[in-house]
């Protein structure tokens, strides 16, 4: 899983330009990729974003993981990523190591097909993030 | 080590132990060669001396830290204005929550306010190109609909060209950029985007940037790790840890701050609870390394190599008791540039 965060010499469009053609390109392995894209102005702002690999054609995988909108630095949030456990574990041989289960709140994304039911998947709060950078911006 | 059977290196002048030794470098007795005696072997450091090179590109990667940092606020109050505007105009939700992602699938004709397509009306016909003169080739690539791959990829937007009017920022421009132009035909009847292979079709962005981009310089792949493996590349700038990326032969400064740091360690609980199963279970998962703390990296990836800032110069013997002779093969352990390469008439550090 590789985080990429970008703050002032990086668009919106370069962090998935490099999911694309670098993180996720053939020559690397990485399956997951969170993106974090920070703003100084409007007194400091944030959008997340997370995507999976096409298994197949390397790249993106259409349709996976999530974003957000443009995110107050100042404000606390309840979104959470959800990211699958069998993605993070990609190239182990069942079954896989335990992990600890959570609950996944009502902003969750991707939207839980279950809410309220506990998963083992990785859960990622987008509050702690918040809360490291906010000092920062 | 020496192998007698190899005729050794002389030079009529001097020898290279002799200009070696001269400069400062370790002892070395002999050169391994097979060539004929009388060449002269210029090491990659001479050549680098003799041109200057190392002066130069020391200097364009400050003049590079300088523009990055003088163009800190405006680049980063233009890309939230232009973001902002976007999110606003509701016309690009591609980025949304479970959307399709746009380089995977070609983006659909935009239709007008009486639904019909502008592409097919603003489409040039073949009278009208014998008709007028030659259209320029920022002409011809606006008057190409279905090839145009969205502003996001417009290889020839108004900043670009601006932008290469300008010789100190003129940079090589990619192969594809002119073959894009050159395979499109705008009088030929063009297929319907979701009837063709979007994979086939994704278009194709040149990843160069120009924010941090080395101006004016090519670097091969082996220049690269040349300059990387000597510890010629500047580390540091004032409080800014650089890191290089070669990109299209392009050297790309990136400098990370401390907010990069921050968001990208703000995980770090999260998920070692996480693998770990509450703490019961055995680590599974490791951090590999961050942009700007480095020492961090070392204290997250492995415990056991916190003490190689004592064991520089040296070479663990693998009889002896040690975490480091613990460390199983087979991972790709962040190497140790700078220290690790070894100098001549030294042993140097040997990585697992």
């Amino acid at each position: 899983m590789v985080i990429e965060v970008s703050k002032t010499h990086e668009s919106y469009n370069d962090l998935f330009n490099d999911a694309t053609i670098k993180h996720f390109s053939a020559q690397t392995s990485v399956q997951v990729w969170v993106g974090v894209k920070l703003y100084d102005g409007h007194g400091g702002r944030f959008r997340c974003m997370f995507r999976l690999r096409d298994p197949i054609n390397n790249g993106i995988l259409a349709g996976s993981g999530a974003s957000t909108d443009f995110l107050s630095i100042h404000q606390p949030t309840n979104i959470e990523f959800i990211i699958p456990k069998s993605q993070i574990y990609w190239g182990v041989n069942p079954p896989l190591p335990p992990t600890r289960s959570v609950v996944p709140g009502p902003n969750a994304l991707p939207p839980p097909q279950a809410p309220g039911t506990p998963t083992d998947d990785l859960v990622l709060p987008l509050e702690e993030l918040r809360e490291a950078v906010e000092s920062y911006l | 080590m020496f192998n007698d059977h190899l005729p050794a290196f002389k030079n009529n002048s001097q020898t290279t132990s002799q200009r070696r030794s001269r400069r400062g470098y370790g002892q070395f007795q002999s050169v391994l060669t097979s060539v004929d005696p009388a060449w002269e072997v210029i090491p990659p450091e001479d050549i680098f001396v003799k041109k200057k090179l190392k002066a130069k590109v020391q200097k364009a990667i400050d003049e590079a830290v300088k523009a990055i940092l003088a163009g800190e606020e405006s680049s980063q109050d233009e890309d939230s204005k232009l973001e902002e505007v976007n999110a606003r105009n509701h016309r690009v939700p591609r980025f949304s929550s479970n959307q399709p992602e746009f380089l995977a699938l070609r983006p659909s004709r935009r239709e007008t306010d009486d639904g019909t397509c502008p592409h097919t009306s603003n489409l040039p016909l073949e009278t009208q190109q014998t008709e007028a003169k030659q259209p320029s080739r920022h002409q011809s690539s606006r008057l190409v609909p279905l090839h145009e791959p969205g502003p996001q990829f417009d290889l020839d937007s108004d900043e670009d060209n601006h932008n290469s009017t300008d010789p100190d920022n003129e940079l090589p421009a990619p192969a594809r950029k002119t073959q894009r132009n050159q395979n499109v035909s705008t009088t030929e009847p063009l297929a319907h985007p979701l009837e063709q292979n979007p994979l086939v079709e994704r278009p194709i962005k040149p990843t160069t940037r120009r924010a941090g981009c080395v101006q004016n310089m090519l670097f091969p792949l082996e220049t690269f790790r040349l300059m990387q493996e000597r510890g010629w590349l500047p580390d540091v700038c004032d409080s800014y840890r650089l890191g290089y990326e070669l990109d299209h032969n392009h050297l790309i400064v990136h400098m990370a701050s401390p907010a990069h740091d921050a968001a990208a360690n703000s995980w770090n609980g999260t998920i070692t609870l996480w693998c770990t199963n509450g703490g019961t279970g055995a680590q599974t998962l490791r951090q590999v390394g961050q942009g700007r703390i480095i020492h961090l990296r070392y204290t997250y990836a492995d415990i056991s190599r916190i003490s190689m800032v004592c064991r520089i110069g040296k070479v663990p013997r693998p009889e002896l008791p040690s975490p480091r002779n613990n460390v199983p093969t087979g991972i790709n352990y962040p190497r140790y540039h700078r220290r690790s390469i070894p100098e001549y008439g030294d042993r140097g550090l040997q990585d697992p």
